[in-house]
């Protein structure tokens, strides 16, 4: 094992009594890593992930009333007219009300028109399974597998932090690096190490049962099952003892310090805490929300006025939460190091149900919000297309359902890379392969202040386009340089990789080669900075 | 490394061959008895232990295993017999009554079984309902709308208690037969227009012989097969044998030729189409080809899994040699899950000192085996599992608990250590005195401590961590080496005190979690 910086401490000794034999008192019991001397974790950005869980309706939290017609035929009774949605004229959007109205500070409207909101359309997968649970797995692991039966036992977090900390649970981070608000770590978290942070409900409570948990007994040196079993073990009771006091001590020195409103839904009371912990100092990296169930909505979705019930209530909810919560940021002075996505397991039907709800559909769609610094606010995809499969074979698919447009996790590969400096190599060991970033960020670095986004600046040429399919890609390397090359589908899957590896100085000029027809883009990284152009292949 | 490889890693699955299963025939010291009683069983009373120290680890495990017990009597009360109207069928406010009765007679079933747990009369038999529950799982709130009526639970709990012996294929059998599973695994909404495949997938890659041993197309066969099981699970459905009874439609049966895994169901007459004739070759027929084409496969899945159960749930650290073995004496036994039992505990690999206190404790294990150390009963202990993450009869996911290292996170280890030390409150002076007493040499401090400490710990403490346990008792009890004696025969406060004192140190020992 590789062994880096460490900070040792005994401050948790405290515990231990006056009765310990001498020989163990002040022994370095174990070693503890600041969070921002974690190697790719040195920066001070913060990750918040809010699920809707139950499968939120896409069709009426953004309204396809660019096609109103076809809309209110499969919507006839749970539509939200024209007149009551919130039309973003910049984009020719059409928001929820709920999503605007009662919520401070002007709502989504206002984000969008700040440049804090990204909307991304038709985010999905192949051949998406309605079952909850299991598409749910599919979302929360990152991996895509035609077998259905495949068992999920970590996530794609979890993988990720995972590889970060080469040592745990010899030596554990200072502060969780991520944390679930309220139940059960969920499987986002799961690494084959153990859980990559932790579940809190209540900061009093945590400390309560917590405080003082470190083992008095020392750790073992050895390697046997035994002692790694006994290790694991350990390293929990220390967490649970520093990471119970550091959260305590975060919460009531942050407390004080929000300056924002928040309102009395549950989101926006769990991002409440979040903030406090994030300005009483805790360097926790990723915070989760699950929102539960009350998205899975067959029934009586909605009341006559398309404003109240169970699915514009939840729309309430989330649109409260992220604006307080982003206000907040702002006024405290923090906002460029938060950024976060919203995500829901599945979409709904586009036609209704006989009992004014939907049923469990595909093509999702999610929000993204940061400060308009490093966001990349707008509207990502193309309009869902709603004819029917007999009339238009890129329509609704034969079960009356929308079609994804982009694989699930380019979101996740933007916020790997440009939020915590993740490579190339660390998303192929997250997901088993790489991904084109959606683009709804930009880079955030304490080095490096890089903002580039995803343009070719004319750093490759790429000819001919339209191409019959063989095409060459040249360019010219002035130094040494790290590449990642490599060729994406139109969802963002990979197709190829043709380059990896360190390339010396100079010209190159590759010929490259796609037998099927449609869309690519071609991608060459070179030392971390990418560059991405489109090329059609017509054959 | 290509995608396929990429997913081969998640679960990372070395071989490691080391060791032949060979029987174990020394007579079980103190140390290995206390071994035995904690993996078979959920922890030792002093009691146990010593009717079995001296014994051959056969003469133990055929004495623990419970041969002639099949259950207690069916207990008189609402959960175990009373039907409800299908909540989904009603209107809300009747919804919700109904299903507060359900989850009413739920957690009071719950409740029931955890109390067989506790029971010390036969201490490997709910075990292996447990370790059978968790490879055939089944969720009371199964998605995010449904609830399995308790009566039905309770069924497929006396089933897995009633077989848990017999061979694997006749529990196979009798499971598939339960109303809980038939609701739970979509058969009951099965018919000949539109086999529901969720059972027989499952059934193959779940229950019995793991993914990559079977087709889409003997999914699809073996479906037909199972076309027209039903359970009489609601008020107002047809109840041809009385409430949670299991029945066959022979209108939903698809009669058609079926094949699967490359041998033939032949279709049948209309007059053929019985419950006891499709019973008799399709539901059976399936299992009987599963076993003969892949008894192989069938007996290296369990084998893995009670090895997992019972020894060590890393699945880096298989041992190929040893699981070999043991899945071919169980295949050659006609899979016998008392082979199988018998042959893990009586080994020479079990009795490894390396194997001692490599198993991090299950909630079931934590709670019932403190319980159990100290002769309390914890009437909280439902509600104590469930915060622990294994709620019984209502796992994650058809794909069970996670197991192993999910079971302690910081959620759940403050939890653990809250819960232990309302445990050890209910004991009273009579049962730590008891449990002192029954400690050999308890009226030397020194062989008190170690006694203790063995009760408490899968494997020996270092000498310092001892020492300073001693000095713990020592400064509790305001007595040393020489006034121990008197002040543990006279049962007084302050050794009491200083013994409960010393168990609370212990929870927070890593090695307390372990088994």
């Amino acid at each position: 094992m590789k062994r880096r910086n460490f900070l040792h401490t005994t401050a948790a000794l405290s515990a231990a009594t006056a009765l310990m034999p001498s020989f163990l008192k002040g022994k370095t019991f174990f070693d503890v890593i600041p969070n921002e001397k974690i190697a790719g974790f040195e920066g001070d950005s913060i990750t918040i992930i809010i699920e809707m869980f139950g499968g939120n309706d896409g069709l009426n939290t953004i309204i396809p009333l660019h096609d109103e017609k076809r809309y209110l035929e499969l919507r006839p009774n749970i539509n939200v007219p024209k007149e009551l949605a919130k039309n973003f004229n910049n984009l020719d959007l059409f928001l929820h009300p709920n999503l605007v109205d009662g919520v401070q500070n002007g709502g989504f409207i206002k984000m969008l028109q700040e440049g804090k909101l990204a909307i991304v359309e038709g985010i999905g997968y192949e051949n998406p399974n309605l079952s909850h649970f299991r598409s749910e797995e599919l979302w929360l692991s990152g991996i895509n597998t035609a077998n259905d039966k495949q068992s999920f036992y970590e996530g794609w977090l979890g993988r990720f932090i995972a590889n970060r900390l080469p040592n745990y649970p010899i030596e554990i981070p200072e502060h969780p690096i991520a944390m679930q608000i309220g139940g059960q770590i969920n499987l986002m978290l799961k690494s084959n190490k153990g859980d990559m942070g932790i579940a809190l409900s209540d900061p009093t409570e945590f400390y309560n049962l917590g405080n003082g948990l470190t083992p008095i007994v020392p750790a073992k040196t050895g390697t046997t099952n035994f002692d790694n079993e006994f290790n694991f073990v350990h390293a929990l009771g220390r967490q649970s003892d520093m990471y119970s006091q550091a959260v305590y001590n975060a919460y009531n020195a942050g407390k004080g310090k929000l300056k924002a409103t928040y309102s009395g839904g549950y989101l926006s009371q769990q991002l409440k805490l979040i903030a406090s912990l994030i300005a009483g100092g805790l360097k926790t990296k990723v915070y989760f929300i699950k929102l539960n169930t009350n998205f899975d909505t067959h029934v009586q979705q909605t009341n006559g006025d398309s404003t109240t019930g169970q699915h514009p209530a939840m729309l309430s909810n989330v649109a409260s939460g992220i604006c307080d919560f982003m206000l907040d940021s702002q006024l405290q002075g923090w906002s460029e190091r938060v950024a976060g996505f919203t995500f829901s397991e599945f979409g709904r039907r586009a036609y209704e149900n006989g009992s004014r709800g939907t049923d469990h559909g595909a093509g999702s769609m999610l929000f993204a919000f940061g400060d308009s610094k490093y966001l990349n606010s707008g509207f990502y995809g193309e309009k869902p297309n709603l004819a029917d499969f007999s009339v238009d074979p890129k329509g609704l698919d034969e079960n009356g359902n929308l079609r994804y447009q982009f694989q699930y996790q380019r979101v996740y590969v933007d916020f790997l890379e440009n939020w915590f400096n993740a490579t190339s190599d660390e998303i192929k060991a997250v997901f088993g392969t790489t991904y084109l970033p959606m683009g709804l960020l930009k880079k955030r670095t304490v080095d490096v202040e890089s903002t580039e986004t995803m343009t070719n600046n004319n750093f490759f040429k790429l000819y001919p386009n339209p191409t019959s399919g063989e095409f060459n890609v040249s360019f010219e390397l002035t130094k040494n340089s790290n590449v990642f090359a490599a060729i994406y589908d139109v969802s963002g899957s990979e197709h190829n990789v043709f380059l990896n590896g360190n390339l010396t100085g100079g010209n190159y000029n590759l010929p490259i080669s796609i037998t099927t027809n449609g869309n690519y883009f071609v991608n060459i990284v070179v030392n971390g900075k990418r560059y991405v152009t489109k090329i059609s292949v017509v054959k | 490394m290509d995608k396929r490889d990429f997913l081969k890693t998640l679960v990372v699955n070395h071989e490691n061959p080391t060791m032949p299963l060979n029987e174990f025939t020394t007579p079980l010291s103190r140390k290995n008895a206390i071994h035995l009683l904690r993996r078979m069983g959920f922890g030792p009373t002093l009691t146990e232990v010593s009717s079995i120290v001296g014994k051959t680890p056969a003469e133990a495990v055929n004495m623990l295993i419970g041969a002639n017990y099949f259950g207690p009597a069916d207990p008189t009360a609402d959960w175990v017999n009373t039907p409800e109207e299908n909540p989904l069928e009603q209107i809300q406010a009747i919804k919700s009554e109904i299903e507060g009765r359900l989850n009413s007679r739920y957690a009071q079933f719950v409740d029931w079984w955890a109390s067989q747990m506790r029971n010390d009369s036969n201490p490997a038999a709910e075990k292996f309902v447990l370790f059978l529950h968790s490879i055939w799982c089944i969720q009371y709130s199964y998605d995010t709308t449904a609830l399995i009526p308790p009566p039905l639970l309770y069924r497929n709990n006396k089933t897995l208690r009633k077989y848990r012996l017999s061979d694997y294929k006749t529990l196979a059998l009798n499971v598939s037969l339960d109303g809980a599973m038939i609701l739970f695994q979509s058969l009951y909404y099965s018919n000949k227009s539109k086999p529901n495949e969720n059972y027989m997938r499952e059934l193959m890659e779940l229950f019995t012989m793991g993914i990559g041993n079977y087709t889409e197309a003997d999914i699809r066969e073996g479906s037909r097969a199972l076309t027209g099981w039903r359970t009489a699970a609601y008020v107002g459905e047809p109840f041809p044998f009385g409430y949670f009874e299991t029945w066959f439609d022979s209108t939903a049966h698809d009669i058609g030729a079926k094949t699967f895994m490359k041998e033939t169901i032949a279709a049948r007459e209309e007059q053929d189409n019985t419950k006891d004739q499709v019973l008799e070759q399709e539901l059976k027929g399936i299992l009987n080809i599963m076993f003969d084409k892949r008894g192989t496969e069938i007996s290296k899945f369990i084998a893995n899994k009670a090895i997992r159960y019972f020894i060590y749930s890393n699945p880096a650290s298989d041992d190929s040699t040893f699981l070999n073995e043991l899945a071919s004496d169980f295949k050659n036994s006609g899979f016998s899950l008392t082979t199988l039992f018998t042959k893990i505990f009586t080994s020479e690999y079990f009795y490894q000192d390396i194997i001692k206190g490599i198993q991090i404790k299950t909630p079931a294990e934590f709670i019932i085996g403190l319980e159990k150390s100290l002769n309390v009963k914890y009437t909280s202990r439902r509600t104590a599992m469930n915060a622990l993450e294994q709620e019984l009869y209502n796992p994650p996911n058809v794909g069970s608990w996670k197991a192993y290292r999910t079971w302690v996170n910081t959620k759940t280890f403050p939890l653990r250590v809250k819960y232990a030390n309302e445990i050890i409150k209910l004991a009273t002076k009579t049962e730590i005195f008891d449990l002192a007493y029954a400690i050999p040499n308890y009226q030397s401090i020194n062989e008190f401590m170690l006694g203790l400490e063995e009760i408490f710990f899968p494997v020996t403490l270092p000498v310092e961590t001892s020492t300073m346990n001693l000095n713990f008792l020592k400064n509790e009890s305001k007595l040393d080496a020489t006034t121990w004696a008197a002040g543990i025969n006279g049962k007084t406060d302050d050794v009491y005190n200083a013994i409960v004192f010393v168990i609370k140190k212990f929870v927070q020992y890593p090695d307390f979690q372990l088994t």
